[in-house]
């Protein structure tokens, strides 16, 4: 996997650490310079915004309420800094608020039956990725499908399963690192992982999935 | 979870080739390290492993694609300024205060004898209607005779028989006091339960 997808997460050198930001943030706020915390704070916006967008859009596919679901994430996390425990890394407390406001969302997504709302998420993304996808109509038609099965595949798995995926996988965390998140051990989430991988395997079967395995296979 | 080797068998379990793909930290370390090792020398395994990683490459590739669709740079550009000007506002702004809900059944019984006087400012008469009809089923009971005396205990009467037979005697009597109040002259304190079940006068009227 490259890891180009996480670049965007990693602090460019010479820049302060999240450590170091956190404590200086936490600092102002403190001594009461609000204005200076947000300014030191956007640069925490900067770095993690990003996979924010992508750990919430895995989960709500509608890019509206994605925009909302990040933007109320980091407000969280700015609230709540001075009380943060020091010792968290931050990158890993910050996934899990986004992670739990987006199960929060889909819960109340869920309660409040909002079907019509998911169709037209659905046809936005539609409209927005026909936009993107430019090349020939049958091209992107044919990139447009073999996404939709595979992140379909991906959505029915069971909630841990799929942040498993999500996280190790797509987000590039460590399997342990995936348990401070979600507050299980390293042990379970490799179990929560192995399911995912076997229910994957199961319903992608037969698919250009395997003959792309074979492909990468002979050429290694 | 790990069962390297796989008992029975020379390969690895799809549980240790995806150890080889997620290598562990302390504890399971030494045995994804082996597992990567039967890796390395058995091209059966090698292909599982391949199938397993670009399995997950797929899956990945095909996130990325639908988030670039769906967020490109100037969105998150956009997404970036608000999530900031959203920190200003909240800056300046007071933290929220604390809101105390009453509890639901507060209100529930104005309410309801609201609703109750409501139902009888529209319907006047069915007040009316109500204290007649009880005063009709009054003067029914009232009229019924009395009952005879428990017979001699020369024979203990079948249960079913007695009921049956006090519950005809009531209807009968009850019967008589309806009949006599149809074929009477309209009496005024029960005008009101013609009002209420209009159609049983004239129908009494035409079968008798």
């Amino acid at each position: 996997m490259s890891d180009a997808r996480f670049a965007a997460s990693t602090q460019p050198a010479g820049e302060p650490t999240n450590t170091e930001l956190v404590r200086d943030v936490r600092a102002l706020l403190a001594s009461g310079d609000s204005a200076a915390a947000q300014r030191l704070f956007g640069m925490l916006v900067e770095r993690y915004q990003r996979r924010a967008a992508r750990i919430a859009y895995h989960y709500l596919r509608d890019p509206v309420e994605v925009e909302e679901a990040v933007q109320d994430a980091f407000l969280k996390v700015f609230r709540h800094l001075p009380a943060c425990r020091a010792e968290l890394r931050f990158d890993l407390w910050f996934t899990r608020i986004v992670v739990n406001g987006c199960l929060d969302r889909l819960k109340a997504r869920t309660r409040r039956g909002r079907l019509l709302v998911a169709a037209n998420a659905e046809a936005r993304g539609l409209q927005e990725q026909r936009q993107a996808d430019g090349g020939s109509p049958e091209g992107a038609l044919l990139a447009r499908e073999t996404r939709r099965r595979l992140l379909a595949a991906v959505e029915r798995l069971p909630a841990r399963q799929r942040a498993a995926v999500l996280l190790t996988r797509f987000e590039g965390h460590s399997p342990r690192e995936a348990g401070a998140i979600l507050g299980l051990n390293e042990a379970t989430v490799r179990v929560h992982l192995f399911r995912a991988v076997q229910t994957l395997r199961r319903r992608l079967r037969g698919g250009r999935l395997r003959s792309a395995g074979r492909r990468r296979a002979a050429s290694a | 979870m790990s069962m390297w080797p796989l008992p029975g068998s020379r390969h690895l379990t799809d549980a240790d080739v995806l150890a080889v793909l997620f290598p562990s930290g302390a504890g399971g370390g030494r045995q994804s390290a082996a597992a990567a090792r039967h890796v390395r020398r058995c091209p059966a395994c090698a292909a599982r492993r391949a199938e397993l990683e670009g399995l997950l490459d797929d899956l990945a590739t095909a996130h990325d694609d639908a988030f670039e669709a769906a967020f490109p740079a100037r969105r998150l550009a956009a997404l970036e300024d608000r999530i900031l000007r959203s920190l200003d506002r909240a800056g300046e702004a007071r933290p929220p205060q604390a809101r105390v809900l009453r509890f639901p059944n507060h209100g529930r019984r104005p309410a309801r004898a609201a609703s109750a006087r409501r139902l009888l400012s529209r319907n006047p008469g069915r007040l009316g209607a109500t204290a007649a009809a009880a005063l009709l089923i009054a003067l029914g009971l009232i009229h019924l005779p009395r009952p005879a005396p428990p017979p001699a205990p020369t024979a203990p009467p079948a249960r079913a028989a007695t009921a049956a037979t006090a519950a005809g005697v009531s209807d009968e009597a009850f019967m008589d006091a309806v009949e006599e109040a149809l074929h009477g002259p309209r009496v005024p304190e029960l005008t009101a339960l013609d009002t209420l079940t209009p159609q049983v006068r004239e129908a009494a009227i035409e079968l008798w």
